[in-house]
């Protein structure tokens, strides 16, 4: 969600202000595939670093959990991920970093979206980013509960 | 196709227009507009805000789909062609850009070097870095090579984004309202810049403009743009003796 908010909103103002200063008029005229050149590089990033971001948020959090337990018992840290690693199940982690794929994408390619067809002018950009985080946000609840469904079914 | 093709050469026709219409809703912009260039010739369109000089211009550069009418360039009807043609009209036709458009996350150099990306097959770094700086001296600015484009006042921009135009030593180059925006001293700097690359590289320019200055010392001949159509043409001297109400009104 933070990403959405993040990224979503930088992609849709940087793309929205190409747009309406013509800079994306300009590749184009320049022989270069703005959607390509612009586009698919940034779903792409989207896509493929959104599950590295939620990987390194999941261990920063178990280390930070690790830190809680160590307060009050001293366990060791080889003892503790021990038991981490044997009570997540593959039905844990599979789906949560599938699913942040999608994430990924759906944000990475609303940005662009709303960017890529903002109006002129400079509030266009503002409307352009703005709607990019809620349409991304909204997005995301809907592909979790996609997601949902969908595990449900596979059974894990 | 061919046949058009051997006519223009002949007549050394670069550029027809017929016939160009456009409208966005209910608001036609273009009402059948007709234009000839000549090789070598520099052609100032001269019309009011809103009139749709940018509309024109994009026409012709392929970036807006006109409604009726044919722009052939070089004997290629620009609306039939498909993508790759496009683009291979594209490299020999410059378009400086109103808001300049230069890409504001990259360099002075990477900007220039973009346009060369349809080539980066075929020609070596060091002649990519031959062709950005002499382009830079064109427009005598080699010094800003490392600088941002944030970082250079509007004309620097403008001449910037002219070496941009220039680096792929276009036979056509558009200007759309080159010296919108800019006082009337640095207007005149890049008028004169103007007309040195046209003499020096023998371009034929369209120069879409208000500016008074911009059409006495650039035009060979004046086209004005008045409700869409094609309303009066000549010489600048002819222009301004014109008797007619719509036309006087840009010399008052
Ligand atoms: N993409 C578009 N969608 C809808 N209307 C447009 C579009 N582009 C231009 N127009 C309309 O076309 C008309 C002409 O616009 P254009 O930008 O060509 O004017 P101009 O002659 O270049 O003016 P200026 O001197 O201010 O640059 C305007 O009324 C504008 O509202
Ligand atoms: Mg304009």
């Amino acid at each position: 969600m933070i990403f959405a908010g993040k990224i979503g909103s930088s992609i849709g103002a940087e793309l929205g202000s190409m747009k309406v200063t013509e800079q994306i008029d300009a590749m184009e005229v320049s022989g270069t595939n703005p959607f390509k050149y612009l586009v698919a590089t940034r779903v792409l990033a989207c896509t493929l670093m959104l599950p590295v971001l939620v990987m390194l948020g999941d261990s920063i959090s178990l280390y930070g959990a690790y830190l809680g337990v160590n307060i009050h018992t001293n366990t060791s840290f080889i003892l503790y991920w021990t038991q981490v690693f044997d009570n997540l199940v593959f039905g844990d982690v599979l789906p949560a970093f599938t699913k942040s794929f999608f994430f990924g994408f759906a944000v990475g390619i609303i940005g662009c979206y709303k960017g890529y067809n903002s109006s002129k002018g400079t509030e266009g950009v503002g409307r352009s980013a703005n709607s990019a985080v809620v349409v991304s946000s909204v997005s995301i609840f809907v592909i979790d509960l996609l997601a949902v469904q969908v595990t449900d079914i596979l059974g894990y | 196709m061919k046949s058009e093709l051997k006519l223009d050469i002949k007549s050394n026709k670069v550029l027809i227009i017929i016939n160009l219409s456009k409208s966005f809703g209910n608001n036609q912009v273009l009402k059948e507009f007709n234009l000839e260039l000549l090789g070598g010739e520099s052609v100032v369109v001269l019309g009011k805000s809103g009139s749709g000089k940018s509309v024109l211009i994009k026409c012709i550069i392929g970036l807006i789909k006109p409604d009726h009418g044919s722009i052939h360039i070089f004997g290629h009807n620009i609306p039939d062609l498909d993508h790759d043609e496009l683009d291979q009209i594209r490299a020999k036709v410059g378009f400086l850009f109103q808001s300049n458009a230069l890409y504001d996350s990259m360099t002075v150099r990477e900007n220039l070097e973009f346009p060369l990306r349809r080539y980066w097959l075929e020609i070596s770094q060091m002649e990519v870095d031959k062709m950005v700086i002499d382009a830079l001296e064109d427009v005598g600015l080699a010094h800003t090579l490392d600088m941002m484009p944030a970082e250079l006042s509007g004309g620097m921009r403008k001449r910037v984004a002219l070496a941009r135009t220039l680096i792929l030593k276009p036979e056509i180059i558009l200007y759309d309202e080159p010296t919108t925006g800019l006082d009337t001293i640095t207007s005149k700097e890049i008028i004169e810049l103007m007309v040195e690359i046209q003499q020096k590289y023998k371009t034929t320019s369209l120069i879409i403009s208000h500016d008074m200055n911009c059409v006495r010392m650039a035009s060979e001949r004046v086209v004005m743009l008045i409700d869409g159509k094609c309303y009066a043409s000549g010489t600048y001297n002819e222009i301004i003796q014109s008797v007619d109400p719509k036309v006087k009104l840009f010399f008052e």
